[in-house]
């Protein structure tokens, strides 16, 4: 029989591992910076480029693309070809596809703390980086998916499904939730708005979990734990059942990120019911990895690769336990906004996520370098303090939450809240905030300790660029006709990927379809009205600061909700939300009714210094507010913009939206002078300012819902009939 | 409200449990099908990633 020769490119995989170690410790610092600065709110000053709202998506961009994405490519790249027994199909594409990734992630950071955001989670670049990531995709894809062509060995392992669905299912999730119009070359409205906004968004959000830190390191754990243990997986055949009920059922759970929210309720039935199945694939997972190591525990012992893996599995146990469990709407009350949640994402985050990863370059620089691990005892001493950092962050986080959000619920005997005033639930647990961020600091010093390793590996040997294999060539297909249908599937990636695109579409399509049918159905509200031209400037400067990272505009139907905040939130009241800011997490209280709650100088004090009006607070000054001035040269393309998706501004009325924005921003700022307010410390507040519009959207929040506010009125287009916003 | 959604749009609650079903079926012809295979119908499978030159070699002397 035939063999062939071929090699295997050492030179990506590599390229791909330091790229992840390098985006790993800088994602890793941002998230420190933002962590010291809940605990010290002044730390680094009062940069606008460097506040919590701006840095906070940079963090997690940078964990979850630049480091688990480099971490992914790093283990594909290593595993594919040596599962398929051919080199990568197209060394240029590769090439693309690394350069291509680390600029998508540059243009991150050139963009995020620049206010350059969509404000949607982990999906918060601007349009042209959206479709560089598409781009840039299926470049991904193609590379793989001709790789898997060219094999050399006709079945296809198990490991390489899952790389196959995460391509698949992360280009739909993608392009689905990235129809958006660009109003300016940085700037653009999602053609979705509030509610179904929101479904999509946490559709995408939740799959991005699923397909981009579950399916690729799942695909990686079923390669590197049988490599490392030398032996092979417990079941394969469990194997086969974890990989297709996973795929199905993931999909569906995404609305359990929005439960009591404006969201159908049957759609938030739909959301919980899955995720508690959900339980089963996942476990089944786990326990596919760790019974693989069934009679090898004492290899455990000595050898950090492992050591990394078993926690890593351990704690995806751990996480897709919890997950399912916080699906259920009881403990979702509680839990939901809460530090609960962040404590959560990390336990995946730092054990599955990073641990995985650093398994991999444990395992991968000694063999592509051709020579030992430079110091396993190094090695050891990482993986404890990347544990006991894990502990120290997810521990805090976990009390923090609970303690937090049940002072948020709590009573007292007469029937008012027990704690009115929300910086008090703040102020209790920053404590827990110091702890966090100390176990934070002990994850990056244990990988420093592991980037130091690796290095010191790397230069004790020479990286062998071209690995050369043998392997003979493809048996022809007649020769196995007698397979049966599952096994002759695996041997065919088309059929195979076709099948996976149907079944993570059947639950994407039953979600979305009626949603997309919602704007049509929902029973508008008739007092909801567009905003006007200064409250979308406004409101740009809320997306651009990131308010959402710490704000949510949702409040849920519970006593302790609109006793603190006010009414609960209507679905009809975010029909003109693009994108919607619901939030997820409230380090501050909720804003949905914070219109009309303060006077306009209020908010100019609190933006100028939150603890003028509010002590103790732990919110960021935003000095800058009222140095800069609105951007009103965009406002007609951003009126356009948003007509084109769906709000009904009145034809022309681009033309004279910044008359109607100037005779606002006046008010308001004569208003403000009138009340001894027309100057903060030496600054002049003119109507020009940025604090003016961002004024005028929060004092908008929430207010229609209660009678016929016609936000228009007195402003230069409302003297013309129907020149703003056309009747329905 | 939601009920009013529901309503207007023909039979939703029919797609979920269409797709539901359909998966069951799927699911259970699986596990079944696995069932029958036996466990060491898939040990070549599972020991892909264990493959090295050594056990290609054995291979090809074995063929």
């Amino acid at each position: 029989m035939a063999v062939d020769t071929f090699h295997y490119d050492n030179k990506i995989v590599r390229n791909f591992g330091i790229a992840a170690m390098t985006f790993g410790i800088i994602g890793f610092l941002v998230g420190l910076i933002i962590a010291l600065k809940l605990i010290f709110p002044d730390f680094l000053g009062f940069i606008p480029e460097l506040s919590y709202g701006r840095l906070r998506p940079l963090h997690t961009n940078a964990v979850i693309f630049a480091f688990a994405g480099n971490a992914i490519f790093y283990g594909v790249y290593y595993s594919l070809p040596r599962l398929c027994k051919a080199s990568m199909w197209s060394p240029i594409l590769s090439q693309i596809h690394f350069w291509g990734w680390q600029l998508i992630i540059l243009s991150a950071v050139l963009t995020l703390p620049f206010g350059i955001t969509t404000s949607k989670e982990y999906a918060e670049l601007e349009w042209p980086i959206d479709i560089a990531i598409t781009i840039i995709w299926v470049v991904f894809g193609v590379n793989m998916i001709m790789t898997i062509m060219k094999r050399r060995e006709k079945h296809l392992y198990v490991a390489i499904w899952f790389y196959l669905a995460t391509f698949l299912t992360v280009a739909v999730l993608h392009i689905v939730n990235s129809f958006e119009v660009p109003a300016t070359l940085l700037k653009s409205y999602p053609v979705y708005a509030g509610v179904q906004d929101a479904l999509v968004q946490w559709w995408y959000g939740h799959n991005a979990v699923a397909f981009f830190l579950t399916t690729p390191f799942l695909g990686i754990m079923y390669y590197f734990i049988p490599k490392a243990a030398n032996r092979p997986i417990f079941s394969y055949r469990l194997s086969i059942v974890h990989f297709w009920s996973l795929i199905f059922i993931y999909i569906w759970a995404g609305p359990h990120h929005l439960l009591y929210t404006a969201l159908p309720t049957w759609a938030q039935a739909l959301g919980t019911v899955f995720s508690l199945m959900l339980i089963a694939p996942s476990w089944g997972g786990m326990l596919n990895g760790l019974l693989t190591l069934r009679g090898a525990w004492d290899k455990v012992r000595e050898d950090p690769v492992l050591k990394f893996l078993v926690v890593g599995v351990t704690a995806y146990g751990m996480v897709t336990f919890e997950g399912p469990m916080l699906s259920i709407a009881n403990v979702n009350a509680i839990a939901h906004y809460s530090d609960y949640i962040i404590g959560h994402v990390h336990n995946g985050a730092l054990l599955w996520n990073g641990g995985l990863t650093f398994a991999m370059l444990y395992y991968i620089t000694p063999r592509i370098y051709k020579t030992k691990l430079y110091s396993v005892k190094l090695a050891n001493i990482h993986f404890w303090f990347a544990t006991m950092g894990a502990l120290f962050y997810v521990i805090p986080m976990y009390w923090g939450g609970i303690t937090q959000s049940l002072m948020w619920k709590q009573f007292t005997a007469e029937g008012f809240l027990q704690y009115p005033n929300f910086l008090e639930t703040v102020v209790q647990i920053i404590p827990m905030y110091a702890l966090r961020a100390f176990g934070g600091s002990l994850f990056i010093v244990g990988a420093l300790f592991g980037v130091y390793n690796i290095a010191k590996t790397a230069l004790s040997g020479s990286l062998i660029v071209d690995e050369e294999a043998q392997a003979p060539a493809l048996i022809a297909e007649t020769e196995n006709h007698e397979e049966k249908w599952h096994r002759r599937l695996e041997g065919r990636p088309l059929k195979l990927s076709l099948i996976v695109i149907v079944t993570i579409l059947i639950g994407g399509i039953v979600e979305y379809m009626p949603t997309a049918l919602i704007d049509s159905n929902i029973p508008t509200i008739e007092s909801v009205k567009p905003y006007t031209p200064l409250e979308v400037a406004g409101r740009d400067i809320y997306i651009a600061e990131g308010c959402n990272n710490c704000h949510s505009q949702m409040i849920r139907p519970f006593r302790s909700e609109t006793e603190r905040y006010g009414e609960y939130s209507k679905a009809g009241e975010f029909v003109y939300d693009h994108p919607h800011l619901w939030g997820s997490k409230r380090t501050g209280p909720d804003l949905h009714r914070i219109g009309n709650k303060y006077p306009d100088s209020w908010h100019l004090r609190h933006m100028y210094d939150p603890n003028s009006t509010s002590p103790g607070s732990i919110m960021p000054a935003y000095t800058w507010l009222l140095k800069k001035e609105t951007d009103v040269k965009s406002i007609p393309s951003k009126i356009n913009a948003l007509r084109s998706v769906g709000v009904p501004y009145a034809e022309g009325y681009d033309a004279i939206a910044i008359r109607d924005l100037k005779a606002q921003a006046d008010e308001i700022s004569t208003g403000l002078r009138e009340n001894g307010f027309g100057e903060v410390e030496g600054i002049q507040i003119t109507s020009e300012k940025q604090i003016i519009a961002l004024i005028a959207y929060l004092q908008r929040l929430g207010v229609d819902i209660s009678g016929n506010n016609n936000p228009f009125e007195g402003l230069p287009s409302d003297s013309r009939m129907g020149a703003n916003v056309k009747e329905n | 409200m939601y009920k009013e959604v529901l309503r207007t749009i023909e039979g939703v609650e029919i797609f979920p449990s269409i797709s539901l079903i359909l998966f069951f079926a799927f699911f259970i012809l699986l596990i079944s099908y696995l069932v029958k295979t036996g466990k060491h119908h898939w040990d070549d499978a599972a020991n892909l990633p264990l493959d090295s030159d050594e056990t290609i070699n054995q291979k090809l002397t074995q063929s």
